[in-house]
């Protein structure tokens, strides 16, 4: 194993982790955000939004690691996508990441949610060919 | 367990997206991989990435086109081409793709940090179900035919949105609105907004 993918591994162990810690990884839990009832897990999602704009501008500027800034324009996905992926998220309580953390707690009807998502991501990869033609920005094929 | 506060949660945030980009010089984009992988399968591993200097694949090109379409064809359409302006921009040199390995390893690596804070809390258990009251308060006990399509349904919304979108929590929740990317101002109002509406929706239509 490569340092490369020590490090990969390390990451995503702290991002699971810390998921898991904040409470996104819990069906309850994000209901409690959704309903506005609890606004803890949106104030953890919006302070980590706010560091990392002085964290970007630091980064800028250090010579550790190449330029990551992807750009990201709106196009005829952006709100149709983000729609459907609100609805899914309320509805089974799971972000990409999120499924993960809850297969990992052993919560395993989350792998039922798992395969919808790569379903889902199939289906609209199929779909795009078939139908649309617009470029849905730098997550595809990274 | 014991959930973080705010404060730390925010603090863990921030700090996956640079750790992340520090170590792999890439924007943290977990939709993203899902999209790699689904795309290895849907296509398989393609075209082995080519080494050609930019005469070598002139020459390739022109042979090619000569086979195509005939030597007088070529030359025909060779009096027709423009000259290239000089002050063309170069092509965008973007990081190399990364190899399966790192996005199943990355993907794993989420999966197993979840594991370790269930194990360190000692409240890992295996079980096919979610935790939480509110999830069968909403979907009836156990795993039933009603909580079993939420799931399957829900995630493939989110497969199929988030792909559509160019984009999850991860990649324009996080990393795009810190960066004030328009596309990620919108597509991360909308989908909390739209999960903030079906929320409120359906507790009203179960209570």
């Amino acid at each position: 194993m490569s340092a490369r993918h020590a490090a990969t591994l390390c990451v995503g162990v702290l991002l699971g982790f810390g998921l898991s810690r904040i409470g996104f990884s819990s069906w309850d839990e994000v209901e409690a955000m959704f309903a506005l009832r609890d606004p803890r897990l949106i104030m953890s999602f919006a302070l980590g939004v706010a560091l990392l704009v002085p964290g970007w501008w630091l980064m800028d500027r250090l010579p550790l690691a190449a330029a990551a800034a992807t750009h990201r324009p709106i196009h005829p996905g952006t709100v149709a996508g983000g729609l459907l992926f609100g609805v899914g998220w309320a509805v089974a309580g799971a972000c990409p990441a999120i499924v993960l953390v809850q297969v990992g707690e052993g919560q395993l009807a989350a792998l039922l949610t798992l395969v919808g998502v790569f379903a889902g991501n199939a289906i609209y990869a199929l779909v795009h060919r078939r139908f649309f033609r617009f470029s849905t920005g730098s997550c595809s094929g990274e | 367990m014991e959930y973080w506060t705010a404060m730390a949660g925010g603090a863990l945030l921030a700090a996956v997206p640079l750790l992340h980009r520090a170590a792999s010089g890439r924007s943290l984009a977990v939709s993203g991989r899902y999209t790699a992988l689904v795309d290895r399968a849907l296509d398989g591993p393609g075209e082995p990435d080519v080494d050609l200097s930019e005469d070598e694949m002139s020459a390739a090109l022109e042979a090619m086109a000569l086979e195509a379409f005939g030597a007088d064809a070529v030359a025909a359409a060779a009096l027709d081409t423009e000259p290239v302006p000089s002050d063309m921009p170069a092509a965008p040199v973007g990081a190399p793709r990364q190899p399966l390995a790192m996005h199943v390893l990355f993907l794993l690596a989420i999966g197993l940090g979840g594991l370790l804070s269930a194990a360190l809390a000692g409240d890992w258990a295996a079980a096919f179900d979610l935790h939480g009251a509110g999830f069968h308060a909403r979907y009836g006990a156990g795993m039933n035919p009603l909580a079993i399509a939420a799931l399957v349904v829900g995630g493939s919304l989110v497969g199929f949105g988030t792909r559509m979108a160019g984009g999850c929590t991860s990649g324009h929740g996080l990393c795009g609105v810190s960066r004030f990317e328009r596309g990620s101002l919108v597509a991360t109002s909308v989908f909390f907004g739209v999960g903030v509406l079906t929320t409120l929706a359906l507790d009203w239509m179960v209570s």
